[in-house]
C-alpha cells in the first residue's frame, strides 16, 4: 500500500484527486490520507469529500501522516519550498509543472531527491493523451517519413481569465515567462514527445506584449527550435488573443501530416492517397470522415466528462505501476532536465522581443 | 446611528441595499480594489478582495452589522468556490478579530432539496440539498457558505436570509422561466408559481434583518414577494411593458419525462456518469421549474417586513428605468 497526500486543493487537484480516489476503489494499493491547503474551507470540502485527513500546515501533515508520495498541486511560485520540504521530509513528489522556474533549481530538486533516496517526478499529462500517443507512434514508426517539422500552438483568450484578474493578480506574473510560464512545460515536452530522436536547441524566440492585458508581460510567443542531427524544425507558438481557443500538434513528415487538437479529439492525417492526382480528393474525403467521427467523439467524451486532462490518468497510472514494481517512472529526471533546459533557452532571448 | 457594513455593494442587489441601508445606517461598503462604483458622499468605502486574507479587522473595529452579500455566480466551481466559500471564510475571521459580532448572511433557494411533492410548500422547514452532484456549482457553494454562517452563529448573531428569484431592471426575463435555444427562448411549463422577489423589496428585508439581528437572531428566512404570478401571468406582465423574445412553451410534465428518460439511459450506458447540460438533467429541472408553493410568513413576523411594492408595479418600475436607461445610454451615443 502506497499512502498518498495531496497539497494545494485548487482547480487541478481535482484530476489527481478522483484519479487517488478512483483507483484506491478499484485496486485498494494506493490510499489518500491527507490533503492541505492554507484555507480551511479548501481542506475542509476536500477532506470530507474524499474521506482523507485535511491540514493546514504542509509540516504537520508530513509530520502526522508522513505519506510515501505528496503531490503538489499549489501555484508554480511555490512549487520548489513545498518540493524541497517534502523530500527533506521523506516523501517522494509528484510536482505540477513547472517543478521550478528554471532547470538549475530543478536539477538541485532532482539531486536531493537521489541523495535521499526518493524520487521527484513532473506532470507531462498531456503526452499521455491518446492522440498524441498516437501521434508519437506514428512518427516513430515512419508512417509520416522522415519529420521535417513539429508545431505545438496554444490560443487562448485570457483577457478575461483568472490570470487576468486585477483584485488578485495570479503569481504566475512572477514566473520567469509570466502567464506563459503556466504552459510553456506542456509546449516543450510536446514538441519533443512527437519528434522522438531530436535533440532540439532554440534558434530563435520572439517574446511580445501586444493585447495590453493588464498584468501580462508576454502574452504572444513565437519560438523556434532546430536539431542538427535530424534537421527537424521545431516551432511552438502562444497567443493570448485570438478566436477560438486552440492547442494543436501538428506533426509533417516527407511522406505525411498529422493533426491533433487536444481540445478535441482524433488525430488527422494528410498523406497520399492512390497518387498525387487523386489525393487532394481522397484526403478530403478521409477529412470529412474524420471531421464527423470526431465531432461525434467530441460530443460522447463531453457526456462522458472525459477531458483533455484524461492523459494524466494514464501518467499516474504509469507513476504508481512503476513505483510498485521498482521500474523507471514514465517521466524521467532526464524529461524534466531537457524540458527546463529548452525552457531557459527561450527565457535567455525574451529582451529581444520586448521593444 | 449603527455602522453597517455591506459586501457585494456594486451588485444588482447591493447597490439597492446601500440606498436602503443608508436610511437606518452609517453605511460601509466593501468592494474590490479594481472596482470602478461610486457612491455617495456619505458611503465609506474599503477596497479589498475577500478571496484573500486582508487585514481588515482595525478598520471593522467600529462596525456594528455586517451584511454579506458578495458571491459568485459564473465560473467554474474552483472560481465560485474562491468568490463565495473562501471570501466569506476570511470575512468571517475578520469579524471574530474585530470583534464583530452581527451578521445578516445571504444565502440563497438554490439550496433546497426539490424532491418534494409537485404543488407541495417549499418554506424555511423544507431539507437542504444533500446529494451535492445533482445540482451546480452554485448550489453547491452556497451550501458550503451557509454553513460557514451556521458554524459563525454558534458564538454571534447570525441571521440567514434565503431571497427567492430576484428580479428589477435589467433582470426582467427570468432563467426561472426557461432556457435561450438559438434565436428563441425555450420555456418550460406554464402554471407554476415562481419564488420572485423584488430587489427593492429584498433590499428592504436584508435592511431589516440588519436592524432587528439581535431579536432575530438564529433565524433562516425565506423572502419571498406576496401574490406570486404563475410563470405565465409574470411573462405576460413582462410582455405588457419590454420587448421580449420570441419564445415557445413545453409543458412541465413532457420535458421532466424526457429527461427522465435520459437520466434513466444515461444510468444504463454510462453508469449514471454522464453530464449532459442542465436543462436536460431531472434534479437541475426541478429546482428551476417544478411547481411549489412558498410562504413569506416567517419573514413578516420575524422582521416586520412587508413587501411594499407588488409584482405588476415591480415590472412596470423596472420595465421604465430600463427604458430611461436606453434612452439615456442613446442620447450619449449621440453626443
Amino acid at each position: 500500500m502506497v499512502t498518498v497526500a495531496v497539497v494545494g486543493v485548487g482547480p487541478i487537484s481535482e484530476q489527481h484527486l478522483e484519479f487517488l480516489a478512483h483507483h484506491n476503489r478499484k485496486s485498494n494499493q494506493i490510499e489518500l490520507v491527507g490533503v492541505c491547503d492554507l484555507v480551511s474551507a479548501s481542506v475542509n470540502y476536500a477532506a470530507s469529500k474524499y474521506g482523507c485527513r485535511g491540514f493546514k500546515s504542509l509540516d504537520e501533515m508530513l509530520t502526522t501522516v508522513s505519506p510515501d508520495v505528496v503531490h503538489i498541486l499549489t501555484p508554480p511560485n511555490t512549487h520548489v519550498a513545498l518540493a524541497r520540504q517534502c523530500l527533506e521530509a521523506g516523501s517522494n513528489v509528484i510536482c505540477e509543472k513547472p517543478i521550478a522556474p528554471d532547470a538549475t533549481k530543478a536539477q538541485e530538486l532532482i539531486d536531493l531527491a537521489q541523495a535521499k533516496g526518493l524520487f521527484i517526478t513532473e506532470s507531462h499529462n498531456y503526452k499521455f493523451n491518446e492522440e498524441i500517443v498516437e501521434l508519437t507512434e506514428s512518427s516513430t514508426r515512419g508512417d509520416l517519413g522522415e519529420i521535417c517539422e513539429v508545431e505545438v500552438r496554444m490560443a487562448l483568450d485570457m483577457a478575461e481569465s483568472r490570470f487576468a484578474d486585477q483584485n488578485m493578480p495570479n503569481p504566475i506574473h512572477d514566473m520567469p515567462a509570466g502567464v506563459i510560464h503556466d504552459f510553456i512545460t506542456h509546449l516543450t515536452y510536446l514538441v519533443t514527445t512527437v519528434a522522438p530522436g531530436s535533440d532540439f536547441r532554440v534558434t530563435d524566440a520572439n517574446w511580445r506584449n501586444v493585447s495590453d492585458i493588464p498584468g501580462f508581460e508576454w502574452d504572444n510567443l513565437s519560438v523556434e527550435l532546430f536539431c542538427e542531427k535530424t534537421k527537424t524544425i521545431g516551432r511552438i507558438r502562444f497567443d493570448a488573443r485570438t478566436y477560438p481557443d486552440e492547442f494543436t500538434v501538428t506533426v509533417r513528415g516527407t511522406e505525411a501530416s498529422a493533426v491533433n487538437n487536444i481540445f478535441s479529439p482524433g488525430v488527422t492525417v494528410t498523406k497520399l492517397r492512390m497518387g498525387k492526382q487523386l489525393s487532394p480528393l481522397l484526403n478530403g474525403i478521409a477529412g470529412g470522415i474524420g471531421g464527423v467521427s470526431s465531432n461525434a467523439k467530441d460530443l460522447v467524451n463531453k457526456v462522458k466528462r472525459k477531458t483533455p486532462y484524461h492523459g494524466l490518468a494514464v501518467m499516474l497510472e504509469q507513476t504508481y505501476s512503476a513505483i510498485q514494481a521498482g521500474a523507471p517512472l514514465p517521466v524521467s529526471d532526464s524529461d524534466i532536465l531537457s524540458t527546463a533546459k529548452l525552457v531557459d533557452e527561450m527565457v535567455a532571448l525574451q529582451t529581444k522581443g520586448k521593444a | 446611528m449603527a455602522r453597517v457594513l455591506i459586501t457585494g455593494a456594486t451588485g444588482f442587489l447591493g447597490s439597492v441595499v446601500i440606498e436602503k441601508a443608508r436610511q437606518s445606517f452609517d453605511v460601509t461598503a466593501l468592494v474590490r480594489p479594481a472596482s470602478k462604483a461610486n457612491f455617495p458622499d456619505d458611503v465609506n468605502v474599503i477596497r479589498a478582495d475577500l478571496r484573500k486574507p486582508v487585514g481588515l479587522a482595525e478598520q471593522l473595529q467600529d462596525i456594528d452589522v455586517v451584511i454579506h452579500l458578495a458571491a459568485a455566480k459564473s465560473g467554474d466551481f474552483y472560481d465560485q468556490f474562491a468568490g463565495t466559500v473562501i471570501s466569506t471564510e476570511n470575512l468571517l475571521n475578520e469579524m471574530t478579530e474585530a470583534g464583530v459580532k452581527n451578521l445578516v448572511g445571504i444565502s440563497s433557494f438554490s439550496i433546497y432539496s426539490y424532491d418534494g411533492r409537485k404543488g407541495g410548500l417549499l418554506d424555511e422547514e423544507t431539507p437542504r440539498l444533500s446529494n451535492h452532484s445533482e445540482r451546480d456549482e452554485y448550489s453547491n457553494t452556497k451550501l458550503i457558505q451557509e454553513d460557514l454562517f451556521l458554524d459563525f452563529s454558534t458564538n454571534n448573531n447570525v441571521v440567514i436570509l434565503r431571497p427567492g428569484m430576484i428580479f428589477g431592471a435589467g433582470e426582467l426575463w427570468h432563467p426561472l422561466l426557461g432556457s435561450p435555444l438559438g434565436p428563441i427562448f425555450l420555456r418550460v411549463g406554464s402554471s407554476a408559481t415562481l419564488p420572485m422577489t423584488y430587489v427593492e423589496n429584498c433590499a428592504d428585508a436584508i435592511v431589516a434583518a440588519a436592524v432587528n439581528v439581535d431579536s432575530a437572531a438564529g433565524e433562516i428566512i425565506n423572502i419571498v414577494d406576496d401574490e406570486l404570478p404563475t410563470q405565465n401571468e409574470y411573462a405576460k406582465l413582462v410582455a405588457q411593458h419590454t420587448t421580449v423574445p420570441k419564445n415557445y412553451t413545453i409543458p412541465w410534465g413532457v420535458w421532466r419525462t424526457m429527461a427522465s428518460g435520459l437520466g434513466l439511459a444515461s444510468k444504463m450506458v454510462f453508469k449514471g456518469k454522464a453530464k449532459f447540460p442542465g436543462i436536460f438533467e431531472g434534479p437541475k429541472l426541478d429546482a428551476r421549474f417544478k411547481p411549489f408553493t412558498y410562504s413569506n410568513a416567517k419573514a413578516k413576523e420575524t422582521l416586520g417586513w412587508s413587501p411594499k411594492i407588488s409584482i405588476a408595479d415591480a415590472i412596470a418600475k423596472s420595465a421604465e428605468i430600463e427604458h430611461q436607461s436606453l434612452s439615456k445610454s442613446k442620447a450619449d451615443n449621440v453626443k
